[in-house]
């Protein structure tokens, strides 16, 4: 099978296969796994942020479909969406800094972050 | 090539290339991971690319995923395949002029259109944390690419097959 393709077509492919590779542990190092908010964007813009700690069903409804996820013992889900593709809705829930879900047809993204903005603990 | 011959030969590998992304789409190839697809169109403009000339192959490339977007898709589908296209084209004529043969600049193909899907996708959602997708998407790229190359090859290597 040698005639089919050359030295350079595997080196290509392994040279890819390894920037993926990298890729994928960059991100791995840089995984944020202190997250304690949800932060929902529609169209590139901040929407709302919830509390990762809270139990709630939310619904987004926006100009560009509606989507209700859930937030559960520390974990976001995508229960409906009325996209066309239902990729959201089949994603695994969300957990660390790194995971997000996104719902492209609705321009949607759920991500997860840390946020500092409640006091930890007062000193009296 | 006179023009009549021209029209009727890019007209039918503009058809192949429509049924064939028809076809990717029924082929549940995605492994659960959603967007990636065998890419199946990009062998019939490989062959065009090698057969003809690049320029076959570009504006099969375009015909094809204007058409098929408004027959099975969107104006979104459409924006994703177009950036996608844009950057594995580019790509692949640039790759034609190295020593890659038809399987490298397939591979080439193939990961650099879920490239240009992501950039655009990045584009369009604001935010750059959909890059961790990225290395999924690009082995994912780079294994079809070989499959479809390895496909183009077998035929663009056949003697019958001529223009």
């Amino acid at each position: 099978m040698s005639n089919l393709y050359n030295k350079y077509d595997i080196s290509l492919f392994i040279i890819i296969c390894l920037v993926g590779v990298c890729w994928f542990l960059g991100i791995s190092v840089f995984n944020e796994n202190d997250v304690n908010s949800v932060v929902v964007t529609v169209d590139g813009e901040l929407y709302s942020e919830y509390k990762l700690a809270s139990d709630e069903r939310i619904v987004i409804a926006t100009e560009y479909g509606e989507n209700t996820f859930e937030i559960k013992d520390n974990k976001v889900k995508m229960l409906e969406a009325t996209c066309k593709d239902q990729y959201c809705v089949h994603q695994k829930e969300i957990k660390t800094g790194n995971d997000t879900i996104v719902c492209l047809p609705n321009r949607l993204v759920i991500e997860l972050s840390q946020k500092n903005n409640e006091v930890d603990t007062i000193i009296g | 090539m006179n023009k009549s011959k021209k029209i009727a030969t890019y007209g039918i590998l503009i058809a192949l290339a429509m049924i064939f992304s028809y076809i990717d789409r029924l082929i549940p190839f995605n492994f659960g991971i959603p967007g990636v697809k065998l890419g199946l169109a990009n062998i019939v403009v490989i062959i065009a690319m090698y057969k003809l000339d690049n320029k076959a192959g570009v504006y099969i490339s375009f015909v094809r995923i204007i058409l098929t977007g408004f027959l099975f898709g969107n104006i979104a589908s459409i924006m994703y395949s177009i950036s996608g296209a844009i950057l594995s084209l580019i790509c692949m004529i640039i790759g034609k002029r190295t020593k890659l043969s038809i399987v490298g600049v397939s591979i080439l193909g193939g990961a650099m259109h879920n490239m240009g899907q992501l950039l655009m996708a990045i584009y369009i959602i604001g935010s750059l944390k959909i890059s961790y997708y990225g290395p999924v998407l690009l082995i994912a790229g780079t294994i079809t690419g070989l499959l479809i190359g390895i496909v183009a090859k077998l035929v663009v290597d056949k003697k019958h097959v001529n223009y």
